[in-house]
């Protein structure tokens, strides 16, 4: 392959270097704190580089030091101002500080977004910001950066999910839906169908609905989260004798699958829903809450803990 | 030490004998021309599997295969085969050569991310296969067989799903190296596959298969040769580890690891379709296996990850639930899963999905460490904690405290073992321990599983093939979990530091400089700026001599004069040819000096030793070496200077003056092979 200038293999110097130095510590790993120790090193050796800073960012953000990690990234764009995934990162990282920088993310993510780059690196940044205006709720903003996304690189489901979410906000539910099928076409995801059941559900199309969820309660061994689906369109159209025993089976399913000191948390927002349709106030909104402390973020769950919220206060005041 | 330690000792030393020259043997079969790699299986159903291979230039696949090597009468048909491309961009270095390669046809073609420029990737599906069947197959390139006659390529369909069939399969991490540890590690393991009789239906990687970057030339040379004949006759499932994470994004699905595999997406092997080749799931007779990505990817519980991961186990009917990714919910090998972050989430965010479904073993690496819990469940807080986490505190060998007990099928909260199998090949690391963990074992090695029926049983194999670790899971009627309030505690220990040597240089590798090279040089002036660095610079007035130079050492070929002032500086530079640069993996040093150096490729810095700051006249921080010795180095990112044809490597001796009297330069390029 290689025209070298002593193509002869030295094997017995092979064999005494290897024997002695068995095993090898060449790629040693002693977590982040190790990895940062070295790039400082070869930073006070070599040089200021960006792509050392920006590796130690990485790195940072491990140990979720994430002031740290802005000022390399920052550093880092001043060595190299078109290093895309310096932008991307300090914008992420901003976000992630104490005190977070929103303003200042959407400033160099949009400053990212003028460096030319390629299809999907231009994509990801514009998903990097969708992101933070998602949180700011400038939820058309953000829908159309994830659209432009979609656009530009058609294969990650996140960003399908994200567009659902967003639509769903919007009460673009027509779109939502068409969406979500064109994700689905494009990606093959399972996780995609189950979000459409969900979208044909929010938008009334329960006939549409039902179809899906017998299908998946034909195949599933654990039944909960469709249960609980079967129930909302018995409840929509008014069976509710059928609601109440789906919900109730959805119940003793989670409640065997949920660890009692430390629950699932996604779990336990199945169970809130399921008391919740089923009218346990308080049961709901115990589940609700727990799953929310344990990282639930989902837009329902938020508006449903509103509600409650909003419900104890006018209590209150009575 | 004690005689049998002693005898153990003399055995491994006797099986890495056997090893290096087993080593060398091997590589005599890098991929032959025009195969750029090898062919190896991938993703298999009852009724398919996947052909992969790559060629130099393009061919005109075919892929035979049939019951026996004289009737390889079955074909796949053309529309059955992906063709991937590298042609580079317009006008990109080194594209002439290919320039004819680049027609609108081939153009259109699914691009490499990062393959040698000319490259062409074939993944052919064979489809209509019998479950559980033996066949032979071979490639061609039209008529003309590529694979040799003489070789067996064989595969074995896996058994109908839900089958109760015995399944054997490979664990290993973090091996992806190149080093001698690597090769003992395959090596232990094919011969324990051949005295026990049963081959290997399939093996897993859990990440960090292709040190440092995982660039694609990284990927050929140690992993897909290093594994070479594993691979033409097993699939390998692969997790991204964080290494093959610096050239790969699991959120795009662009990269060579994304190149080098295929997995399912659409549900096709079982389970729910995950859309992504970052992580996804596959049925094996009763076994549904769960790969995650843990390295680039959100792990919150509601993450797309996260809620495919729940929804796929919602669906998994079989009796055994397996799941693998990078990096482990807990470890104190070479990584801390109490400070990490990626590793505390997949803990607290991914470990509460998996028990509430009933997973039985949790597969991982990073860590590069043999680590193996009790059974457990429940342990998901910032520390980690056994007391009532632990359902049996024995060690799961039916030959000591007995097997680990569950119910038959997959039931919640029933327990979980941990295994770390990070010890596949880099160089070995330990914090401490963590009480949930019964073994915690600081040698390179894989693991082997056995599942039969309602029985899985583990053996964790070091490179020396003694078998160091066993548990035994059986899944027998109703099974009531109790929690051990105070279970046994492993007693806290630490990897000595300063107990790994030193780095090895690759197992396989060309000298392009070697010993006692002959090399232009300067003494006893500073050059001006680093032009003397380039390959151009005219080196007029420079001496040439042979290495070693120096003086105050023995065997000198050129000794220079000790310098009044004590500080000595030295300057060397010697031209070297290289072909398809692309290609380059790793160059090196052998090298002994004293007191230290600066290397150069082309003008790029490469490799600083015992040297603190700046370079020429101006250097500061010179550490003396009172003991030098030969060491290897690898130089650092060579790939960015070097170019195909003439390429210069410049060094340049720093003696640190004071009480350094003496003075050496003695180096010997190498470049990974």
């Amino acid at each position: 392959m290689r025209d070298c200038n002593a193509p002869r293999r030295d094997r017995l110097l092979a064999c005494a270097l290897c024997a002695a130095c068995f095993p090898a510590l060449l790629w040693s790993h002693e977590g982040p704190e190790h990895e940062i120790e070295e790039i400082t090193k070869r930073l006070e050796e070599v040089g200021e580089e960006a792509s050392l800073y920006v590796d130690r960012a990485v790195e940072y953000q491990l140990l979720s030091k994430y002031a740290e990690a802005a000022k390399d990234l920052e550093r880092a764009i001043e060595l190299d101002p078109a290093h895309v995934l310096a932008h991307r990162e300090l914008g992420r990282v901003y976000v992630r500080l104490e005190k977070p920088k929103e303003k200042e993310a959407l400033a160099v993510l949009g400053k990212g977004l003028t460096i030319l780059s390629t299809p999907t690196e231009h994509a990801t940044l514009l998903i990097a910001r969708a992101e933070i205006l998602l949180a700011k709720n400038e939820n058309e903003k953000a829908l159309a950066d994830v659209e432009a996304a979609i656009a530009r690189h058609s294969t990650s489901l996140e960003w399908y999910l994200l567009r659902s979410r967003l639509q769903a906000r919007l009460g673009k539910c027509e779109e939502r839906i068409r969406g979500l099928e064109e994700g689905i076409e494009r990606t093959g995801s399972g996780l995609l169908d189950v979000e459409l059941a969900d979208a044909l559900l929010d938008a009334g199309q329960h006939e549409r609905a039902m179809a899906k969820i017998e299908k998946k309660l034909e195949r599933a061994r654990w039944r909960s989260s469709w249960l609980i689906r079967r129930a909302r369109v018995h409840i929509a159209a008014g069976r509710t004798s059928e609601a109440m025993a789906d919900l109730e089976e959805a119940v003793k399913e989670l409640t065997r699958r949920i660890h009692s000191a430390a629950p699932a948390p996604t779990l336990l927002a199945d169970r809130g829903r399921a008391h919740d349709l089923l009218g346990e106030r308080d049961l709901a909104r115990s589940d609700y809450e727990a799953a929310r402390s344990k990282g639930v973020n989902e837009d329902w769950l938020i508006e449903r803990l509103e509600v409650f919220k909003k419900e104890a206060e006018e209590a209150a005041k009575r | 030490m004690s005689k049998s330690n002693l005898r153990e000792h003399a055995m491994a030393l006797v099986a890495c004998s056997l090893i290096l020259f087993w080593g060398g043997a091997a590589h005599a079969v890098n991929p032959r021309p025009p195969f750029a790699r090898m062919p190896y299986l991938q993703f298999a159903t009852p009724t398919s599997i996947h052909v992969v291979w790559r060629t130099e230039g393009p061919i005109q696949p075919v892929v035979r295969w049939g019951l026996s090597p004289q009737e390889l009468d079955a074909c796949a048909p053309v529309a059955n085969i992906v063709v991937r491309a590298s042609l580079g961009a317009n006008g990109q270095a080194g594209t002439s050569a290919w320039a004819s390669l680049r027609t609108p046809e081939n153009l259109g073609l699914p691009k490499l991310h990062s393959a040698p420029l000319g490259t062409f990737q074939y993944e052919a599906k064979l489809t209509g296969l019998r479950s559980a069947t033996k066949y032979h197959y071979a490639v061609y390139d039209g008529e003309r067989r590529l694979t040799p006659t003489g070789e067996p390529c064989t595969f074995v369909t896996p058994p109908e799903e839900g089958a109760r069939a015995p399944t054997r399969f490979w664990v290993l991490g973090d091996s992806g190296t190149g080093r001698q540890p690597q090769r003992a590690v395959h090596l232990a393991m094919r011969r324990y596959v051949e005295r026990t009789g049963k081959p290997l239906d399939f093996w897993i990687h859990v990440g960090d298969m292709a040190y440092g970057d995982g660039r694609d030339t990284q990927f050929q040379s140690r992993f897909f040769e290093s594994y070479e004949e594993t691979l033409s006759s097993s699939v390998c499932w692969p997790t991204m580890g964080n290494h093959e994470g610096h050239t790969s994004r699991g959120e795009t699905g662009i990269g060579p690891y994304y190149d080098a595999y295929v997995v399912p997406t659409r549900g096709e092997a079982g389970g729910l379709a995950s859309g992504t080749e970052a992580y996804y799931s596959f049925d094996h007779a009763n076994i549904h296996f769960i790969c995650l990505d843990s390295h680039d990817l959100d792990r919150q519980p509601t993450g797309a990850m996260a809620k495919w991961l729940r929804g796929d186990l919602e669906l998994a009917k079989a009796d055994w639930v397996i799941a693998f990714w990078h990096h482990p919910p807990y470890t104190k090998g070479s990584h801390d899963s109490e400070k990490e972050k990626d590793l505390t989430e997949m803990r607290q965010y991914i470990m509460p999905i998996l028990e509430s479904e009933g997973v039985d073993v949790v597969l991982t690496g990073h860590s590069h460490i043999y680590e193996r819990s009790m059974l457990m469940d429940g342990a998901y807080g910032a520390a980690t904690t056994a007391d009532n986490n632990i359902l049996d505190d024995g060690d799961g060998d039916p030959a000591g405290d007995g097997a680990y007990q569950k119910s038959e099928g997959v039931q919640p909260h029933e327990g979980t073992v941990q295994v770390v199998a990070g010890h596949g090949g880099a160089s070995l690391g330990r914090h401490g321990t963590l009480p949930i963990f019964k073994r915690t074992i600081a040698e390179h090695g894989s693991v082997i599983f056995d599942v039969r029926g309602d029985t899985l049983t583990a053996v964790m194999l070091n490179h020396v093939g003694q078998e160091r670790d066993l548990f035994q899971i059986l899944k027998r009627g109703q099974v009531t979990p109790l929690r051990i309030a105070l279970p046994w505690k492993p007693a806290d220990s630490k990897f000595m530091a300063g107990s790994n040597p030193p780095a090895a240089p690759p197992v396989d590798y060309q000298v392009l400089i070697p010993r006692h090279a002959e090399w232009t040089y300067l003494f006893g002036a500073h050059p001006q700026g680093k032009e003397w660095c380039q390959l151009e610079f005219p080196a007029k007035g420079w001496s040439r001599g042979a290495a070693p130079f120096g003086f105050g050492h023995e065997q000198l070929r050129t000794t220079i004069e000790r310098p009044r002032n004590g500080r000595a500086a030295l300057y060397l530079r010697r031209e070297l040819t290289v072909r398809q640069a692309d290609r380059v993996t790793e160059m090196g040093l052998i090298v002994n000096y004293q007191d230290g150096f600066i290397a150069y490729l082309n003008g790029g810095e490469v490799l600083r030793r015992g040297v603190g700051r700046s370079s020429g006249r101006n250097v500061q921080e010179v550490t003396s070496r009172a003991t030098p010795g030969e060491v290897y180095v690898s130089l650092s990112d060579p790939h960015e200077h070097l170019r195909d044809g003439l390429n210069v490597l410049a060094i340049e001796v720093h003696s640190a003056g004071g009480e350094s009297l003496d003075f050496l330069i003695d180096p010997v390029l190498i470049l990974e092979d």
